[in-house]
């Protein structure tokens, strides 16, 4: 008997929050479409009212740049004179340095966007970076991923907003707005200078012996200008399956340094092997 | 010659052991050689279909389970080792069989959690086998490890439990303490491990924007939140299976008749809940600083979570946080019978529920709300005008620290119904004590009403100092009562004395807590919104959208329900071990 | 009197304490310091 009355009141308990769980407000958050906006042949107002769309659709701003004091409340404030204040400030160093009215407002937010720590609002940066960084996410990096033509928009909205003449570039037919590729990376990385900065950037050490790795994935390159002519290691490189070494394996290294590797670094590289000792 | 004592050697032996296990099992895998590619990107195609099966049901509820019966697994021995540590401070039996009682109930339980474990596996590699392919790239060594501190913690179990009377007295008990402290920490190195992979996949780290392998497994293991995650989740086990252990000692309270035994349990549900709330009182800034770190890696995360489409959530949290104070506080009150003393406290009983109840209030009021236009219309805004700065962190912060410090006034008044004071300066000690509250209690409103006054940067300095005069309030009041109640005469405690009702309070704990964590895994997960990894690797899933809170309610409440199950069958069978039935009159 | 003299004492450590923690996060302690 007891062991009813027990589960019938743990019961009841579970139905009381299961139906408060129900009478809140429901909201299903989807995974944002991947709407493609045709945007060959827009124009500028076109190009303003998409910003507007983007600022709190996509681009989330709205979630902290409100009136509750995490980021300045764009909607609400007077952009005019803030951007002109923002102009004289002498603290001010950043990508908009030198530019006038409009241009200035748009060098001004594409940094904002791109990298928001290189000027952090003094009050909204991070806690305990002194106004150094600001936890602004980069607006084309994920999870946001806006990309060129959409950053236009919405500066163009802004710069609406400030009472200023958009000067972004209108989209042509070679911009076409797709989410950008996954794997992107937000920078290029530099190109090695040297061969053995080349070796480690493509990590042939990993596999090769090299540099003192020990590695034996691959065969040992000592003494390869030996055996080879600079055009065959050239092409074991670039086309690895193509001449597999006695005892190794094919397909385990990678076949895709052609696309990856900038030409100067497969000569140093090249360079680099011929050079190695017998 | 230098005698070691064998105690002390072993001590030493396991203190090494348990310092440098951890760091074994989580470095593991330090080369650098990982796979250059980025995470894979799936289509909604490549995602498996089988039957009907909800992929993303099946994986949460398994998850859940999982996750429900390994806290009670993991939580369980801890506090054995506590209350058989405490059996041999005070030479007193009953404690040590206490804490074999615990260890009794989860022997059945921990097979089951394996097995559930296994069961998530399954369902996950069948079902998402890009994404966990790219975490056991990601993981590498670290799965094998994993997989082995399972062996050692079944070892581990099983030798503690079984040794128990062969390892009882002397030197012998501390070896025995000593596998207790070797179980503890496998148990925990599995739970850090699990919580590296599950705060990678919110904030990866040792992986490049792609998803390509750049740093060790130590890298990604230790990701900014893996640190205020094993904290949460740490301090969380102890206040659940401190309810769990209490939910049975109630049952068993309400089924046995014998005055003994009812008073044994009544003993024992104390001690459960003694350390749920033990466990429970730093939860809320363990919480509160996974928040903050939430902030602070992605400032988008963590609006998502509070202001955002998850905001509703956090007030169902707050409810569920309320039914459990008030809950523990209501078992706290009834206790106050067991003394004859006690009665003289109870008239404070109605102020203290009434600043619980209303610190719950002010928690549960949220300030953003998610509003149709029409309601939008009603209220004239977004927020209420008089009740919406009810609903940001300062108030909410006093709410809690208030609820905290009067919820240990209960504990106190309770502790102090027991034992008179005998020292010249009582009546001077009861004064220091009433004014540490009291200014305690204006520090906190204090700084709560700071919070309100100066921009949103120094709200969130504002709670460091409400949480420290908390703490000031409880250790001060610790410390001046144990020089206070030196050789102080002890009155009776009627164990057993309790009104049946008294025993519901220990029923609602671990129901509330057991949906709360569910509640907070439905947050956690879609604080990911639609990425497997957040950043890198996106989710394609069918399922990929955030069910509404009426779903995710319905599905919590099934496993949670399976879970009491669960844990009846567990009790049932804890219980079937110890009974024998007796032989036929007339059998040879 | 212990009462009055408690009170003090307490106030004088929790003020300290404030002073201490907010300094120590860099914030101003006092509603007259804050910034518009």
């Amino acid at each position: 008997m007891t062991f009813f009355r027990v589960i019938g009141f743990s019961v009841l308990v579970l139905l009381v929050y299961t139906g408060f769980a129900n009478i809140l407000p429901q909201v299903q958050s989807d995974p944002p479409s991947e709407e493609v906006v045709e945007t060959s042949g827009m124009d500028m107002p076109g190009m303003i009212a998409y910003g507007e769309k983007l600022f709190s659709g996509k681009g989330t701003c709205t979630l902290c740049h409100n009136d509750l004091g995490r980021a300045p409340d764009l909607l609400a404030m007077d952009l005019a004179a803030d951007f002109s204040e923002r102009q004289e400030d002498a603290g001010y160093s950043g990508a908009a340095t030198g530019k006038e009215g409009a241009a200035w407002v748009e060098a001004y937010l594409h940094e904002s966007l791109v990298d928001p720590s290189a000027y952090v609002v003094p009050g909204f940066g991070k806690k305990g970076t002194n106004d150094t960084q600001s936890p602004m996410p980069v607006v084309n990096a994920p999870p946001i991923e806006m990309d060129d033509v959409q950053m236009n928009a919405l500066i163009a909205f802004l710069q609406d907003r400030a009472g200023f003449e958009p000067t972004v570039a209108l989209p042509s037919a070679a911009d076409t707005p797709v989410a950008p590729p996954a794997g992107s990376v937000e920078a290029p990385e530099p190109l090695a200078a040297n061969g053995v900065e080349a070796i480690d950037k493509f990590f042939c050490s990993g596999c090769h012996d090299l540099e003192g790795s020990e590695a034996d994935l691959g065969p040992a390159l000592n003494g390869i200008s030996a055996r080879m002519t600079r055009g065959e290691v050239m092409s074991a490189i670039l086309e690895p399956n193509a001449v597999i070494a006695d005892g190794y394996e094919a397909d385990i290294m990678p076949a895709d340094f052609s696309a990856q590797m900038h030409s100067s670094e497969l000569i140093l590289i090249v360079d680099y092997l011929m050079g190695l000792p017998q | 010659m230098i005698r070691i004592k064998p105690k002390t050697a072993l001590i030493a032996t396991f203190a090494v052991a348990v310092l440098f296990l951890p760091e074994i099992a989580l470095a593991t895998g330090a080369d650098t050689g990982g796979v250059l590619e980025g995470a894979p990107q799936p289509t909604r195609a490549d995602y498996p279909q089988i039957g009907g099966i909800s992929a993303r049901t099946l994986a949460w509820g398994l998850a859940q389970m999982h996750l429900f019966l390994a806290a009670f697994v993991l939580a369980v021995p801890l506090f054995s080792i506590a209350t058989e540590f405490m059996g041999v401070v005070s030479r007193d039996d009953r404690y040590d069989n206490m804490a074999r009682e615990f260890m009794k109930i989860t022997m059945a339980a921990y097979s089951l959690t394996a097995l559930v474990g296994g069961g998530l596996a399954l369902a996950l590699f069948l079902f998402y086998p890009h994404l966990m392919g790219y975490m056991m790239k990601v993981f590498r060594g670290q799965t094998l490890i994993y997989a082995a501190l399972f062996g050692l913690e079944s070892i581990t179990l099983y030798v503690y439990f079984y040794s128990w009377d062969a390892l009882r007295h002397g030197n012998r008990k501390w070896v025995h303490m000593s596998i207790g402290l070797l179980l503890n920490t496998v148990g925990l190195s599995l739970m850090f491990i699990a919580n590296a992979w599950t705060s990678f996949m919110m904030s990866p780290a040792g992986v490049d924007a792609a998803g390509a392998i750049t740093g060790s497994v130590w890298e990604a293991t230790r990701n900014p939140l893996w640190n205020p995650l094993n904290l949460h989740r740490f301090l969380a086990n102890i206040a659940y299976g401190g309810a769990i252990v209490g939910g049975y000692s109630a049952y068993m309270f309400l089924a046995e008749k014998k005055a003994e035994t009812k008073a044994h349990y009544d003993w024992m549900g104390y001690t459960s809940n003694f350390i749920a709330i033990l466990g429970f009182l730093p939860l809320p800034f363990a919480g509160y600083w996974l928040m903050a770190e939430i902030y602070s890696y992605s400032q988008q995360m963590g609006i998502t979570a509070m202001g955002g489409i998850l905001a509703w959530l956090f007030i169902i949290q707050a409810v569920l946080i309320g039914t459990i104070m008030l809950a523990a506080n209501y078992y706290l009150w009834s206790g106050l019978m067991r003394t004859d003393r006690g009665a003289q406290y109870t008239k404070y009983v109605k102020y203290i529920a009434f600043v619980i109840v209303c610190g719950f209030l002010v928690w549960v009021t949220p300030h953003s709300l998610i509003l149709s236009a029409q309601e939008l219309q009603v209220l004239g805004g977004t927020h209420h005008r008089l009740l919406g700065p009810l609903g940001i962190m300062p108030a909410k912060n006093t709410a809690v620290n208030l609820m905290l410090v009067f919820t240990f006034l209960s504990f106190q008044m309770f502790y102090r119904s027991s034992r008179v004071p005998t020292v010249s300066w009582a009546r001077a000690g009861n004064t220091v004590i009433i004014a540490l509250y009291i200014v305690g209690c204006m520090n906190i409103v204090g700084a709560g009403i700071y919070g309100y006054i100066t921009p949103t940067v120094y709200k969130v300095g504002a709670s460091v100092p409400q949480v420290v005069s908390t703490l000031m309030i409880i250790l001060g009041s610790v410390l001046i009562d144990s020089f206070m109640l030196r050789g102080a005469k002890s009155e009776k405690i009627h164990w057993g004395r309790m009104h049946e009702r008294s025993q519901y309070a220990l029923f609602v704990l671990p129901v509330a807590f057991t949906w709360l964590m569910g509640l907070m895994g439905y947050i956690r997960s879609s604080l990911r919104t639609h990425w497997h990894i957040y950043t890198i690797m996106k989710d394609n899933s069918p399922e990929a959208y955030i069910p509404t809170i009426g779903q995710a309610g319905n599905t919590i409440t099934a496993v949670t329900l399976a879970f009491m199950a669960v844990m009846v069958f567990v009790f049932w069978l804890s219980r079937l071990g110890a009974t024998k039935q007796a032989a036929p009159a007339g059998q040879e | 009197m212990v009462f009055i003299v408690a009170l003090a004492v307490w106030a004088a450590a929790f003020y300290v304490m404030d002073r201490y923690i907010m300094s120590a996060q860099g914030l101003p302690v006092g509603a007259d310091m804050m910034p518009l």
